[in-house]
């Protein structure tokens, strides 16, 4: 009994140093992950779907790639089409039944505005609120752009619309304990998985 | 001769058994969460590895790690919670149904005993998950089902079977110093 005591002793103090060092250093550095100063303050296209008490994070990629590869996997987005471009071993283990694509299918290249996007089976849904190929997608807020560097390298920009601010306690809770990390993990697995695809496709 | 004579129902009380009952499976679930925060982290990170330009990969493999061990710490957190009142009631149950079935500390009955309790908890869990979360319950991966139920409840029977033993070895070691004083 002794060292189940200790073990949970040594955990708990883990536990608060890891909450440390991500509240501390973490935290601030991933709601920005990749973006620049210019980039975070940039107004967007879909900036007028966003309800002005929200936390909102900006986060940006380079793809090695014209943005009309990278393009054709934001198109086919969502459970019901060809994933989410990120862990989706992950996302199955809360029982999204996802499946990410490994190719672009051509019936799923004209997203418009009104489609439903599911974010995973029995799982909750989004209408597409805006498209403009090749340069930006919306789902009721959270917006894809695609900036052409030159000929040959893109910049992927992310805006994500989160929690309204002023919720209550458990609310903040849920959001700040667990879904804003989660988020960050999935959005940033995506970007990296949509630069892998178009970087890779020839 | 081990095995002889009947307990007193008193020698480790109710709220030591919550209390052991409680701080098992916290520990348990913290065990479990470690394991499954290291899984995350190492399989998230071979995919970042493999994505990521070389000068570009450190940051978000420090990013990623910690936002994966913070959330799976909130989580497992919340999880011990629930594990720590199930445990205490666990050991509740189990001591009353040891002491009544087995008041001889019979080594073999222990494991029989602590095995069926186990199986029976772990069944009305299931069928209350089956009731409760029936269209959100999906083993459609065996990862899932593995992740959410198959793993912990290995753990919970390993638990119940070691910690009935650790109980029975506790009751008969004070039945036999009982005896010794008495002689």
């Amino acid at each position: 009994m002794k060292h189940i005591k200790r073990f949970v002793s040594y955990t708990l103090f883990f536990y608060a140093t890891t909450a440390l060092i991500y509240w501390i250093f973490i935290r601030p550095l991933h709601l920005s992950w990749g973006a620049t100063f210019k980039e975070i303050n940039k107004a967007m296209p879909a900036d007028s779907l966003i309800s002005p008490n929200r936390v909102v994070t900006t986060r940006a990629i380079n793809i090695q790639a014209p943005r009309e590869r990278a393009w054709p996997w934001i198109a086919q987005t969502g459970q019901n089409k060809g994933g989410f471009n990120s862990y989706h071993w992950l996302e199955n283990l809360f029982g999204a039944s996802m499946v990410n694509a490994d190719s672009i299918v051509r019936q799923w290249q004209h997203p418009v505005p009104g489609d439903t996007i599911y974010y995973g089976k029995h799982q909750g849904y989004q209408t597409i609120s805006l498209v403009k190929p090749n340069e930006c997608y919306s789902l009721g807020g959270w917006s894809f752009y695609l900036h052409a560097i030159d000929s040959g390298n893109t910049r992927l920009i992310i805006r994500y619309p989160s929690m309204e601010v002023g919720q209550s306690r458990w609310t903040s809770i849920y959001y700040y304990g667990l879904f804003e990390p989660l988020h960050f993990i999935m959005e940033s697995g995506m970007m990296m998985g949509i630069k892998h695809k178009a970087e890779r496709q020839k | 001769m081990i095995g002889q004579g009947v307990l007193n129902m008193n020698t480790i009380s109710d709220k030591v058994m919550f209390y052991r009952g409680a701080l098992v499976p916290m520990a348990a679930t913290f065990a479990y969460s470690i394991l499954v925060m290291i899984y995350v982290i190492i399989r998230s990170s071979l995919t970042i590895y493999g994505s990521m330009p070389k000068g570009e990969r450190s940051l978000i493999l420090w990013l990623n790690g910690f936002s994966v061990a913070y959330s799976v710490m909130i989580f497992s957190l919340i999880m011990a919670m629930v594990s720590s009142l199930v445990g205490a009631v666990t050991a509740l149950i189990l001591k009353k149904v040891l002491l009544h079935f087995n008041p001889q500390f019979q080594w073999n009955k222990v494991l029989i005993i602590s095995f069926t309790t186990a199986l029976a908890l772990l069944t009305i869990h299931y069928l209350l998950l089956r009731i409760f979360l029936n269209g959100y319950m999906t083993f459609d991966y065996p990862e899932t089902f593995l992740f959410w139920w198959g793993f912990p409840a290995v753990i919970f029977l390993g638990v119940v079977v070691v910690g009935s033993y650790q109980f029975n070895k506790a009751l008969l070691g004070q039945h036999l110093k009982g005896n010794s004083t008495s002689n």
